[in-house]
């Protein structure tokens, strides 16, 4: 706690809390700190590290303009002017956009050191009030009002502090909340819409021979110029070299991966194989599509889906993909996102999506279903392709990783291992791997940045295995002890951020009938199963408002994801 | 299509000048050194102080970036322009000299 003498005197505080408590209160210091803990000065050495790059955008743009009378003097062909004019523009655009932040950052520091002080005041206010009455502060202050008849000032000053307190809360969220919007936009814009001057060579072949340009188009600037026509050429040969194997798997898988990315692309988007490792006899193979430009990109989701999935049919995958890089993109105009379907650890069952293995493999494939095995091999491999994805992305890319079902056992392992994220989204999850206890377990990660959303229909996310969960559900938890995914992360436990939002498809529930005999399970379980297909789909977590609250992790706009406690 | 073209190559050395002391400008603007101003949880617990912390580190990263491109772009204007008023004065000579 910075800068507050009122909470130190070591007494006041517990006996407020502890009356609050007793009167059914939310404990007022606990708001009390929240405000007095925001880091203001923080706050204000970013404003001056902003300021000092604002006010270097002005000064250069101000030298672009005093470089047009010289060129148009200078030079009879417009077109350098209008390089120059251009470059002037944007420095201002640049310098306008930070403006609004700065200008927001002023008024948010003004209002949080307010508030703070403001809290303080009230805190102290109440103090002198509790032992205005004659309380000594070394007696529990409820029982001592009891005993002294002052329960109804010690309740008014008690609530009183409360609402104010909360008050206040609410202004300071307020503040931050204008500073959030003010933030969204990114200073680089204006700049990466400029064209390159195209070197020493191009002025010259402009002028002498006549033509009137003194410009050439150049690429796009900002980042990999590279684009994404050379990070995955050597898994693109993979690819062309395996379209003609005579192995069926291998010819198999990459069929699979080409028709997804002619879907990712037919998206009007970049697709880039970023991963690519043929399949064999004994394996699915990996493979990684990004939807959208890693190299530019200032938010990167990788999704890892669930069992029964392969490489095979990884063009399911860049549906979802391209549905939250679109919805990313409307929520935040102004960055680019690109979206990574990741198949890049063994799923279970995958053979029910005809990858064509021999039996032993494909047995051995069906019991991986049973616990998090394949999930926390698959979590290491996830960490190092997170970290290749980090070296072809800017540097100030967010990162973040979302499982669905197994998936986000596979992602929760990642986290548990170091992968290099932002933010972990667990969708319709089984457990959060046997790696972690609760969010806390995550080694750079966060709890505020671990995210569940767990439907309540979805029998999967209620700790039974991924496989049998939906004909056990209704009778109860399976005999195993605990879930050999691990621990639910939607539960209060857990202590993630869970997301409130619904299912987006209607509950659908059956009562069968066997004349005069009693329906002991059957209706049970035929519910679960039907709970089974209707809920526990990826397409149904990845649509509605659910798809938004994803987004808006991947873009960052934290305060537009809804929460609610844990089960 | 032809178009006359007029040409004051000492004029157009000038703007390169100008060009260069733009391309320091947003060059300083782009060195401060980026050090965790605020970090997760600086502000709050709260999804809001969570979202402020993270978009500022970052925003200002890019604000850095944005000033450091545009000093590249100002530098290989000033460097184009040179190498034009170069050129002129070589035509230039060129078209007065007596013919052969």
């Amino acid at each position: 706690m910075t800068g507050n003498s009122t909470l130190d005197t070591g007494l006041v505080g517990p006996a407020i809390t502890q009356a609050a408590l007793t009167f059914g209160l939310p404990d007022p210091i606990t708001i009390a700190e929240e405000l007095l803990d925001a880091d203001v000065d923080g706050l204000r050495e970013w404003f001056a590290v902003a300021a000092r790059t604002q006010l270097r955008l002005w000064q250069g743009a101000d030298r672009l303009a005093d470089a047009l009378p010289l060129l148009a003097g200078g030079w009879s062909s417009r077109a350098p002017s209008l390089t120059v004019a251009r470059q002037r523009d944007a420095g201002l655009a640049s310098h306008r956009l930070i403006g609004s932040a700065l200008s927001a950052a002023d008024q948010a520091s003004a209002e949080l050191r307010r508030c703070q002080a403001l809290a303080d005041t009230e805190l102290s206010a109440a103090r002198s009030a509790l032992v205005g009455l004659g309380w000594p502060p070394g007696l529990q202050l409820t029982t001592w009002a009891v005993l002294n008849d002052q329960v109804v000032p010690v309740t008014s000053i008690v609530t009183g502090l409360t609402n104010r307190l909360g008050e206040l809360r609410v202004r300071s969220t307020q503040a931050l909340q204008t500073l959030a919007l003010a933030l969204r936009a990114d200073p680089r814009d204006p700049v990466q819409d400029i064209p390159r001057v195209g070197g020493p060579a191009a002025m010259p072949a402009a002028g002498p021979a006549g033509a009137s340009s003194a410009t050439s188009g150049g690429t796009s600037i900002g980042g990999n110029t590279t684009g994404g026509n050379t990070i995955d050429q050597a898994n693109l040969a993979s690819l062309t070299a395996d379209l003609h194997s005579t192995n069926v798997a291998t010819l198999a898988m990459a069929l699979g991966v080409e028709a997804a990315l002619e879907r990712a692309r037919t998206a009007g988007s970049v697709a880039q194989l970023l991963v690519y490792e043929s399949a064999g006899s004994g394996s699915q193979g990996r493979a990684a599509i990004s939807v959208g430009d890693i190299t530019t990109a200032d938010n990167v989701a990788t999704l890892a889906p669930g069992i029964s999935n392969a490489p095979v049919n990884m063009a399911e995958g860049i549906s979802t993909a391209a549905a939250l890089r679109d919805e990313s993109e409307r929520l935040a105009p102004g960055d680019a996102t690109a979206v990574v379907a990741w198949y890049g650890y063994d799923m279970p069952l995958s053979a029910i999506r005809g990858v064509p293995v021999g039996p032993l493999a494909a047995a051995a494939n069906a019991t991986a279903a049973l616990d998090d095995d394949n999930a926390r091999v698959g979590g290491a491999l996830l960490v190092s392709d997170i970290a290749r994805f980090h070296q072809w992305a800017p540097a100030t890319a967010r990162f973040v990783a979302i499982g669905f079902s197994m998936g986000s056992t596979t992602v929760s392992a990642a986290a548990a291992m170091g992968a290099d994220i932002d933010d972990l989204v667990m969708l319709g999850s089984p457990g959060a791997s046997t790696d972690v206890r609760t969010a806390h377990d995550y080694p750079g990660l966060s709890a505020r940045h671990a995210f569940a959303l767990a439907y309540d229909q979805d029998p999967i996310t209620l700790g039974s295995t991924d496989l049998l969960a939906g004909m056990f559900g209704g009778i109860g938890r399976l005999p195993t002890g605990p879930s050999p995914f691990g621990p639910d992360p939607a539960s209060r436990d857990f202590d993630a951020q869970v997301i409130a939002t619904e299912s987006n498809v209607p509950d659908v529930s059956v009562k069968l009938s066997f004349g005069p005999l009693p329906d002991l399970f059957g209706s049970a379980i035929a519910n679960e199963v039907l709970d089974l297909a209707a809920h526990h789909q990826e397409p149904n977590y990845y649509s509605g408002a659910s798809l938004s609250a994803i987004a808006s992790v991947t873009v960052g706009h934290y305060s537009d994801v809804p929460t609610k406690p844990g089960r | 299509m032809s178009a006359d073209l007029t040409v004051e190559t000492t004029l157009i050395r000038q703007a390169a000048a100008v060009l260069d002391e733009a391309s320091s400008n947003f060059a300083a603007g782009g060195q401060a050194s980026i050090c965790p101003l605020l970090h997760d949880g600086s502000l709050g617990r709260s999804a809001v102080a969570r979202e402020v912390a993270g978009a500022a580190t970052r925003r200002v990263e890019q604000a850095l970036e944005a000033a450091r491109l545009l000093a590249d772009h100002a530098r290989d204007a000033a460097i184009g322009l040179r190498a034009a008023a170069a050129a002129f004065e070589v035509a230039e000579s060129l078209a007065i000299a007596p013919p052969r």
